[in-house]
């Protein structure tokens, strides 16, 4: 399942995504602005997990398996929920982010976001 | 030994010729989301998602951009990892006697502990060992883990 999240192209494992909810509009604003859609997610142990949510249009693709390469161990950081780098002959198509590190990162960020809004 | 001198700005270094895969031209790069400053992205290569070092970074110089591209990207490699370097310029192999290696004394690179003179030209000699080997290890300090509090610092 892939989706753009800051410009850039990210995408879950499909076996990851139980189902997408409908776009849903934010109180008071207009549907096509800020309609955003909650993707139910699951652990690799058939947990159910919080929703991530995503502006973004999502879209299912298939790739093959030599298309899959893993992110370099010099990339990663304590932040980065990317795991792998799906290829396509000298170009990135997109990357493949870990669920549950996704979805914390999300739930740090909102936190973070009402914290200064807070303090503002 | 053969090295290969290449030029970032306005700053000549070299490579050990043996650390180098290929030398490509300009090549299209994506930004990593949270990947270490200096570790920006991954470009691809013969199939391979290659991280690209943003040597110019630890120069002194301006972060590299996907949209900003240099004129030249040197494929290298170190402790099994491959790197992409994007450089503006780069000469041909030359052999250098070890004779004329010397401890780096006018230039000053974190990276690089010899220096050579070239044509006129002092030049650090990079070591990608060494800088595959810090970002290795700050990628698997327990800083670098996800769930930990702190966030590693490069």
């Amino acid at each position: 399942m892939v989706f753009a999240e800051e410009d850039v192209l990210l995408a879950l494992p499909s076996e990851a995504v139980l189902r997408v909810s409908a776009p849903v509009a934010a109180a008071g604003v207009d549907a096509a602005v800020s309609a955003h859609r909650l993707l139910l997610l699951r652990s690799p142990d058939g947990q159910e997990l919080p929703p991530l949510q995503t502006h973004s249009v999502l879209q299912m693709r298939t790739v093959a398996a030599t298309q899959v390469c893993p992110l370099p161990s010099v990339c990663t950081t304590a932040r980065c929920t990317v795991v792998s780098v799906v290829v396509d002959e000298d170009r990135v198509l997109f990357m493949v982010v870990d669920p549950l590190r996704h979805l914390q990162r999300q739930r740090i960020g909102t936190s973070s976001q009402r914290f200064l809004e807070l303090a503002v | 030994m053969h090295i290969v001198p290449f030029r970032i700005g306005n700053v000549w270094l070299a490579i050990d010729a043996g650390k180098v895969d290929h030398i490509l031209g300009k090549r299209e790069w994506v930004q990593v989301p949270s990947a270490p400053t200096q570790w920006p992205g991954v470009l691809v290569w013969r199939g391979r998602a290659v991280a690209v070092l943003d040597l110019g970074l630890l120069l002194g110089m301006s972060p590299l951009s996907p949209s900003v591209s240099r004129h030249r990207t040197l494929i290298a490699s170190a402790l099994g990892s491959l790197l992409a370097i994007a450089v503006d310029e780069i000469r041909e192999a030359q052999a250098v006697a070890d004779s004329l290696l010397r401890p780096v004394h006018v230039t000053q690179h974190r990276y690089a502990a010899f220096e050579l003179e070239l044509d006129g030209q002092v030049m650090s000699l990079l070591d990608p060992v060494a800088l595959v080997r810090d970002a290795l290890a700050a990628a698997s300090s327990p800083a670098s883990q996800p769930g930990s509090s702190a966030v590693a610092a490069h």
